[in-house]
């Protein structure tokens, strides 16, 4: 009998971000009790998030601390690039930061909420380029999840028949809302040089949603969203899996090792409760892991038996292998052109109204490049609530400076790369063989070293960039770069991808198209792990979609008694 | 301005450079009047003061502070009452108004905070607040705090002029980064926002209205003197 302080589940599902909260609802939903487990404490955004709080209100003025690394409004609790009592090492040479939450929702509370399906072709590049690994599904077996998914969450954008951007179904999206005017500039600079610019997908109510609001354009997202516009799991998928009745959630429960039986089958999940520091063992009957990639492939790392000598699920030896992130790179910009514009309210939804996706995806232009994959620039700048890095405006005293503040303030913009990298034996995580946490559980060693493929690819970036800025009639404030120099760590970017990748053959991946690891039928991973390769789309979209697909063929998989 | 400067003279200005002191180490002493940091005896020179400030090991905010209604920081604040001062007649002349928002309570809190970029800062700005005074000394005769307000736009005018031929100077660099916080910490207080014209942080009703009639105007004429239109499909 599978029962926690008498509450009876079908299922363990561990973390509560974008993948384990789909699990849950998509479990929930279809009748299944879920134990659901949270590393981090209870998160309410309803009373918790600081939708109108200024700069002034903040100590030293809302900046980055190692406090809170993102800034003090920040939605990330007990976390950002460290978290108290759990380290992670870099083997020598490697420049490779990891982002954790440990609140109710994870990373969702924060997220850059863009929202990208991936093509058809990002499924099968391989077959495409002889480079990276397919994916084990088309995007046609996707695209009606990818539908469903959105109409779930709520994605503001548009379909503007560009091979990057595959359509949504009629009547998915929301409307997307207007470009702001320093886009609208990067959209005709980009017109002249022959370079699409469109709007942006991102998980933002346009309009009113179930009992979610639509955005009132205002307050930027990455403090969490109390009216539910931004999406984040704790005013979604959350609630909506507690009103079945079929979820319980199990906040400050730190999962370090699976249990497994001779013949492969799981058995157990043991955590620490991090109010008690002790460890609780939990029978089970089926397990969705989504603790995000490197702390899935942690636990599994650190599970080792009898029928699995490295580690559960690992007889491919591919747990913690292909490990990818995005690449990332800025281009800074300043535009004189837009010194003392007429002022308006340009806060928008706060992120990317507009964007350049992909272009080259067609074989004559990419048999011209030195690299294999693409990238998209995020656009960002304008009349942003006024900081502290107003300050690099100073010039002079007095009425000067502040005549120099008033032209350049809007006048700044970025364009932020976000690129394909291919996964490289070279990057890859295991288990340090000394550092344990503070539960004594070993913590993840990362290995890293971007390839000539992602640096050529950020050199194609920074060249397009000057070009971009160039026709605005602006110069480039971080110009003079070598590739090296400008492109960010590994980890940066925040989307780590692929320690346990899903593919049709068990001898090179961990689970199969369902996330149904090969060498435990009952064991689902459900979080960016399983990705075969690592699109230049943010990644949270298709975790959920991926999650959603698959917890549906699992409560299938339960309901005729399979499983 | 009177909540930071108070009248002071020449001869305690001087006593105070013999004396030169700028930190305290103990938490909660807020604004001593004694020195209490171990300094050196420096003569007005012109040079970067040496100055030994105490290390700030006060806790941060922690990663779980209260975001609705912030408290206040919780790391005592260290800039003795001359410092501040000192720190607020020059904010003033910086960026007209300072005083007025608070800067300087911003510029203390800033330096006394155990963050890394903070501590850094710290280093910068005490003895250069300190320099600052000498520098007074120096050149006008008299401390800052007492100089008429056009000798001292003369002097940090004259500052100006040397950060920019010389920028890595440490008076330099000093007064680069005061006039970066100054700055950054004046438009980010709600009179700065509004001198600013900052419209946002208010929520709007419907769809996103985009940028207004003038806004787009100001653009068109921008596109048309780079030689640029915008698609058809205006989004």
């Amino acid at each position: 009998m599978t029962t926690f302080q008498g509450f009876h589940y079908d299922a363990i599902v561990v973390g509560s971000g974008a993948g384990g909260s789909m699990a849950a609802y998509t479990l929930t939903k279809a009748g299944h009790s879920v134990l659901l487990l949270e590393a981090g404490r209870d998160y309410d955004p309803y009373t918790e998030t600081p939708m109108f709080e200024t700069a002034a209100d903040a100590p030293l003025r809302g900046v980055s601390t190692k406090d809170k690394d993102f800034g003090f409004y920040d939605a990330t609790i007990d976390g950002g690039w460290q978290v108290p009592h759990e380290p992670y090492t870099t083997a020598e040479g490697t420049d490779f930061i990891w982002w954790r939450a440990r609140m109710l929702g994870g990373r969702t509370n924060h997220w850059g909420r863009y929202s990208l399906r991936f093509s058809p072709h990002d499924f099968k590049a391989y077959s495409r380029d002889g480079l990276g690994a397919d994916w084990p599904m088309v995007y046609a077996d996707l695209a009606p999840w990818y539908d469903e998914a959105e109409k779930l969450i709520g994605v503001c954008g548009d379909s503007p028949n560009i091979d990057d951007i595959p359509a949504s179904s009629p009547g998915v999206l929301m409307p997307p809302p207007k470009g702001r005017i320093y886009e609208l500039l990067v959209q005709a600079a980009c017109n002249k040089l022959g370079i699409p610019v469109v709007p942006m997908h991102r998980a933002i109510l346009t309009r009113p949603l179930d009992d979610r609001q639509a955005c009132f354009w205002a307050t930027p997202c990455g403090r969490g969203c109390s009216i539910g516009a931004a999406f984040q799991t704790t005013t979604s998928l959350l609630p909506m899996a507690k009103a079945t009745g079929r979820l319980k959630i199990v906040t400050n429960a730190m999962v370090s090792q699976l249990g497994a039986d001779e013949t492969g089958k799981i058995d157990s999940v043991t955590f620490f409760d991090k109010t008690t520091n002790k460890p609780v063992s939990l029978p089970c009957r089926v397990v969705v892991l989504a603790a995000s990639a490197c702390d899935s492939a942690r636990i599994l790392l650190n599970s080792k038996s009898a029928s699995a000598p490295d580690g559960i699920a690992n007889s491919s030896h591919q747990v913690g292998r292909n490990l990818m992130d995005s690449t990332g790179m800025n281009v800074n910009a300043y535009i004189p052109g837009l010194e003392n514009r007429p002022r308006y309210n340009e806060d928008g939804h706060t992120g990317s109204h507009l964007y350049v996706p992909w272009w080259c995806h067609d074989e004559k232009k990419r048999k011209s490049l030195n690299f294999g994959r693409g990238y998209h620039f995020e656009i960002s700048g304008g009349f942003n609530a006024p900081g502290m890095g107003l300050g690099r405006l100073g010039r002079g005293i007095g009425q000067s400076l502040k005549s120099h503040v008033h032209a350049g303030y809007g006048a700044s913009l970025r364009l932020a790369l976000r690129g394909e990298m291919l996964p490289n034996s070279n990057c890859y995580m295991d288990l340090d063989p000394k550092v344990k946490d503070k539960w004594g559980t070993p913590v993840p060693r990362f290995h890293w070293r971007w390839s000539e493929q992602e640096l050529n690819q950020v050199a194609h970036g920074l060249e397009i960039g000057e070009q971009i800025v160039k026709t605005m009639g602006g110069r480039v404030t971080n110009a003079e770069r070598t590739p090296e120099e400008a492109i960010l760590k590994g980890g940066q970017i925040i989307h780590e991808v692929g320690t346990t990748r899903m593919g049709s053959n068990p001898n090179d991946s961990v689970t199969n198209g369902y996330g149904q690891t090969w060498d435990s039928e009952n064991l689902f991973i459900m979080d960016g792990g399983v990705f075969a390769s690592n699109p230049h789309k943010n990644c949270t979209l298709t975790i959920m979609t991926l999650a959603m697909r698959n917890a549906t063929h699992l409560a299938d998989q339960m309901q005729r008694g399979l499983l | 301005m009177s909540q930071y400067s108070s009248p002071i003279s020449r001869r305690q200005a001087l006593a105070r450079m013999a004396a030169m002191s700028a930190i305290i180490s103990q938490p909660g002493n807020v604004y001593p009047a004694a020195p209490q940091t171990q300094t050196q005896t420096q003569k007005v020179s012109g040079e970067w003061p040496e100055i030994t400030l105490s290390k700030i090991d006060a806790r941060g905010y922690g990663t779980d502070p209260k975001l609705i209604t912030p408290e206040p920081a919780p790391w005592p604040r260290t800039l003795n009452r001359e410092l501040l001062n000192t720190l607020a007649v020059v904010s003033e002349e910086i960026c007209p108004g300072s005083s007025a928002a608070g800067v300087p309570d911003v510029i203390n809190e800033w330096v006394s905070a155990p963050y890394d970029q903070q501590q850094l800062d710290r280093k910068l700005l005490v003895p250069g607040i300190v320099w600052l005074d000498d520098r007074s000394l120096l050149r006008l005769k008299q401390p800052i705090t007492a100089l008429r307000s056009e000798d001292r736009v003369f002097l940090l005018n004259e500052i100006d002029l040397e950060a920019n031929q010389n920028p890595t100077a440490l008076s330099s660099q000093f007064f680069n980064r005061l006039r970066t916080l100054v700055t950054g910490a004046y438009f980010s207080s709600p009179e700065g926002g509004l001198e600013l014209g900052y419209r946002g942080n208010t929520p709007i009703a419907g769809d996103y209205p985009g940028p207004s009639d003038e806004a787009m105007d100001h653009l068109g004429s921008l596109l048309e003197q780079l030689g640029l239109s915008l698609n058809p499909n205006q989004y």
